[in-house]
């Protein structure tokens, strides 16, 4: 659950498109094209080495220096050629295979007392970065390549970019999680729904009743990660019955540890009344009175 | 009290349009205004425009932990407004001196008055969590209006700090780390309820560290470490790399661009092992925000879990 990044420009990413010429970094804001230097770059993609992808990779797309504290950067997505949007969208595709393959080889190495294959940092980085730049392009076509398994649980950042997709796509994921009864694509999926709900962008009658009979059901759910993101989604919801089940976990939620001063601290309750608290309460103590 | 009155000249302006405390810009009274930070512990913000401004010294106390408390509350007796002339108010704070959130009270402890009309006895409410969460208005505030920011001044100087900095500074350089921090950006002693500085500079020969307030910040922000830490509960799970300077992370391996010389990156030790946990902390790591979270074939193996804040709004610890 993340009440506090909620602002689309909290999770803009700090990727700028270049051209793949020598001199891409001065060209940051331009349109890129699919000229012939690009198709050079694109057909790279295909290669079998991920060294020779990354690098086709980073001329196209690169990271910009940071200014501190963070960064918060253009997103140059709306811009790029649609050659270039489906090759990366395409890259993603092919890269989410290979993560799927390895981690099949590491679990086979492990079970066999081998020893696994690991990313190095560098490839990771890659991953990442891949992973950033194919959400920040906000294209309805790069939806099923990040509804991967591999994708959607790298990070807040995937499902984030899923939830970008708005309202429009509801239907479609809401079927998805119906007929994926898993645990693992419930729980990313709550995690997508709770932030396209938090948008206000959802107003029609029957996704809502729909969106709230699954953050009604996960609230229950035993895994304590699943209940945070339906706290949200009911947050958001905010009528009378998720209102009365948030004030539940509020006063209820079983998960309880004791950290590392003693102190037993309930954590599900705490956000569950901080949130009550921010939507119902009046500021806690009096303004001064005005001169 | 010492407040200095901001002196652009000497100042960056990183016209961060406050994205990086995730204060929304779509509701806009059209004050221009400017937070500045000024000496140590004392924040100065100043609201030009017509509107009368008080002070609301607003914590959440009663609501939330004793970390929330003490991380975002200031104190009502050292704050102060006063008119610097009949357009602009400067109201300054002082944080407790237990407090370790510099900035929090921006986003999430600070409520602020605003009367348009001094006459008219409604008075609408700003705070700092609903600036952040727009979505989420006080219910029955009809008249709820958020304002935003226009520019963020810091105080950021260039220059040489006198100590071990003047080493780590230039490593970025060296290389080629997308990023150009200054002595300021910098802490010592930065810790979160759960770890403290040396367990998040862990490897690090100096003693200083960048750490961002995703690692640092306290659970009730919603996201970050110590909120996927208070998920994952008992046992505490070790850092096994935190910060890294440039020449540590060129040592071990690391990206080039690796988000631990960032400081919004952990590598969380995977107790057992196996897959089940190290599921376990991915899955509520992503509930906690994390940005990117390695997948299982990433360089940590079964031994830890990489999780980084890389996209997420926060300064640097003080």
């Amino acid at each position: 659950m993340n009440i506090g990044k909620l602002s689309p420009l909290a999770t803009t990413i700090a990727l700028v498109l270049c051209l793949g010429t020598a001199d891409a970094a001065q060209e940051q804001t331009k349109t890129a094209g699919a000229d012939a230097s690009n198709q050079t770059i694109l057909e790279q993609f295909h290669s079998s080495d991920w060294h020779v992808r990354s690098s086709a990779f980073y001329k196209l797309v690169r990271p910009l220096e940071d200014e501190p504290p963070n960064a918060a950067k253009l997103n140059h997505g709306k811009q790029i050629d649609p050659t270039i949007r489906n090759a990366l969208i395409s890259l993603l595709s092919f890269e989410a295979d290979v993560v799927a393959a390895k981690e099949r080889a590491f679990e086979d190495a492990i079970a066999a007392h081998r020893s696994p294959d690991v990313m190095s940092e560098e490839q990771s980085e890659y991953w990442a970065t891949l992973n950033q730049a194919v959400g920040g392009l906000n294209d309805p076509r790069a939806l099923d390549v990040l509804l991967k398994p591999s994708v959607i649980s790298g990070g807040y950042n995937n499902t984030h970019a899923i939830a970008q997709f708005g309202a429009p796509v509801l239907p479609r994921l809401i079927l998805l999680y119906r007929m994926r009864p898993d645990k693992f694509s419930r729980d990313y999926l709550t995690v997508v729904f709770a932030d396209i709900l938090r948008s206000g962008t959802v107003t029609d009658e029957s996704t809502l009743k729909a969106l709230k009979e699954i953050f009604l059901t996960r609230s229950y759910d035993s895994d304590r990660g699943t209940r945070l993101s339906a706290l949200a989604g009911l947050i958001a919801l905010f009528d009378s019955d998720s209102k009365a089940r948030v004030r539940e976990i509020a006063s209820s939620d079983p998960y309880t540890f004791v950290n590392p001063r003693g102190q037993a601290v309930f954590p599900l309750r705490e956000q569950a009344e901080l949130l009550l608290h921010h939507r119902e309460l009046p500021p806690a103590s009096p303004l001064p009175t005005p001169r | 009290m010492s407040v200095l009155p901001a002196t652009p000249a000497n100042l960056l302006d990183l016209q961060m349009q406050y994205a990086q405390y995730g204060v929304s810009t779509q509701e806009n009274l059209g004050v221009p205004s400017n937070f500045v930070p000024v000496v140590d512990t004392w924040f100065t913000f100043y609201l030009s425009g017509n509107q009368d401004v008080y002070g609301n010294y607003r914590g959440y106390s009663g609501v939330a932990s004793a970390d929330f408390d003490m991380q975002i509350d200031v104190d009502p007796t050292e704050g102060t407004i006063s008119y610097v002339s009949p357009t602009q108010s400067v109201v300054s704070f002082k944080k407790y001196p237990s407090a370790s959130a510099q900035f929090a009270f921006i986003s999430y402890g600070l409520a602020i008055g605003l009367n348009n009309d001094p006459t008219s006895p409604s008075i609408e409410y700003v705070s700092g969590f609903n600036v952040a969460a727009d979505s989420m208005p006080y219910a029955g505030s009809a008249a709820l209006t958020t304002f935003s920011v226009s520019s963020l001044i810091i105080n950021r100087v260039q220059g040489t700090c006198g100590d071990t900095r003047d080493k780590l500074i230039p490593m970025y350089a060296q290389y080629n780390v997308l990023l150009s921090p200054v002595c300021s950006d910098f802490t010592q002693t930065a810790s979160s309820s759960t770890y403290s500085f040396n367990d998040l500079n862990i490897h690090n020969t100096y003693a200083f560290a960048l750490l961002r307030y995703p690692i640092i910040g306290p659970q009730f922000m919603g996201y970050g470490l110590e909120m996927l830490v208070n998920l994952i509960g008992t046992p505490v799970h070790a850092i096994n790399s935190g910060y890294r300077n440039p020449d540590h992370n060129a040592d071990i391996g690391g990206a080039s661009n690796s988000r631990h010389m960032f400081g919004d990156a952990v590598d969380l030790v995977n107790i057992t092992h196996t897959k089940t946990e190290w599921a376990q902390i991915r899955n509520l790591a992503i509930q906690a925000g994390a940005d990117y979270v390695e997948p299982f074939t990433g360089p940590c193996g079964n031994a830890c879990v990489h999780v980084d804040w890389r996209n997420t709004t926060g300064l640097y610890a003080p």
